[in-house]
């Protein structure tokens, strides 16, 4: 079995930690983050960051991100972690619950998570670094931009495209298109496309440009 | 006893206080026990979206009014200063 690292030691990394273990993908050998000493989940925290390229000349060929939300829900910090493992030379791999439904004619990169009862229809394409909580629905055709994270319960309606970082809330329902770097809060309703770099909220929906 | 009884006839006492509600919020989303009504909070990213929208959820609670679209301008929310100016003029 490969040996795998995880990049990053929070929520996100006990879900990386859990799909891994379900279904016994890789060995894991620990995990990498600059802030935090001692395990998780059983498995040491080794260091920080910089090690990857030391890793990479031991026999460990492959990472993964463990975090896709850094402080301040910066959906950027997947992005930053990904260059990382590719500048070190370690390969990137997807995780795919085996209890997820994923249909025919899927398009992927790489890092990609996808987590139990997730339903991907047919012919969607996933970016890089996509995270796809539990019981999200991505109906057939969509696009789905780089390091996209869709929180548990969000459901898209068919042949959509969504930007690049944008964050979809828990349980949100989308039925337009989505820009790049949106963030569209928990339980919204999005019956109409949302501009690149804006948060969108309620229903009926309220969108807000965002400064940072 | 003059002033109190003004305070309390001209409906100044809830907006004190409701100001006050709102400095007491703030300070607890963002955890700066400094806050001041001219506090960066959005450019100082003391405050991430989802508080930026459960904020404006509480305006509107608290101080009994609807944000309408045009209102929503994250000028409007990046210190309590503003926030007040905004608030007062859908008062009026």
């Amino acid at each position: 079995m490969e040996k795998i690292v995880i990049v990053g030691s929070g929520d996100h990394a006990e879900c990386v930690i859990a799909n891994i273990l379900e279904e016994k993908s890789f060995e894991i050998v620990g995990l990498l983050d600059t802030h935090k000493k001692g395990s998780v989940m059983g498995f040491p925290i080794l260091g920080g960051d910089q090690l990857l390229s030391s890793l990479s000349k031991t026999g460990i060929h492959y990472a993964f991100p463990g975090a896709i939300l850094g402080s301040k829900a910066d959906t950027g910090i997947c992005c930053r972690i990904m260059e990382k493992i590719k500048t070190s030379g370690m390969k990137i791999p997807n995780l795919i619950s085996s209890k997820a439904v994923v249909r025919l004619n899927l398009k992927m990169g790489c890092g990609i998570l996808v987590q139990p009862g997730a339903v991907i229809d047919v012919g969607v394409t996933l970016g890089d670094g996509v995270a796809i909580n539990p019981q999200v629905l991505i109906g057939h055709h969509c696009s789905i931009g780089n390091y996209v994270v869709f929180a548990g319960g969000a459901v898209l309606n068919a042949r959509l495209k969504i930007g690049e970082r944008a964050f979809i809330g828990m349980g949100a329902k989308i039925f337009a298109d989505i820009g790049a770097d949106c963030k569209i809060a928990p339980g919204s309703v999005v019956m109409e496309a949302v501009p690149e770099g804006h948060i969108a909220f309620g229903n009926p929906l309220r969108v807000m440009r965002r400064i940072n | 006893m003059k002033l109190k009884s003004y305070v309390r006839n001209n409906g100044i006492e809830g907006e004190i206080m409701t100001m006050d509600n709102l400095k007491s919020y703030l300070m607890k989303e963002t955890k700066e026990p400094a806050l001041t009504d001219s506090t960066e909070l959005i450019e100082s990213k003391l405050l991430d979206s989802l508080q930026l929208i459960q904020l404006i959820a509480f305006l509107e609670k608290e101080f009994a009014v609807s944000i309408p679209p045009q209102e929503l301008d994250p000028n409007n929310f990046k210190n309590v200063q503003s926030m007040k100016t905004m608030i007062d003029k859908l008062k009026r």
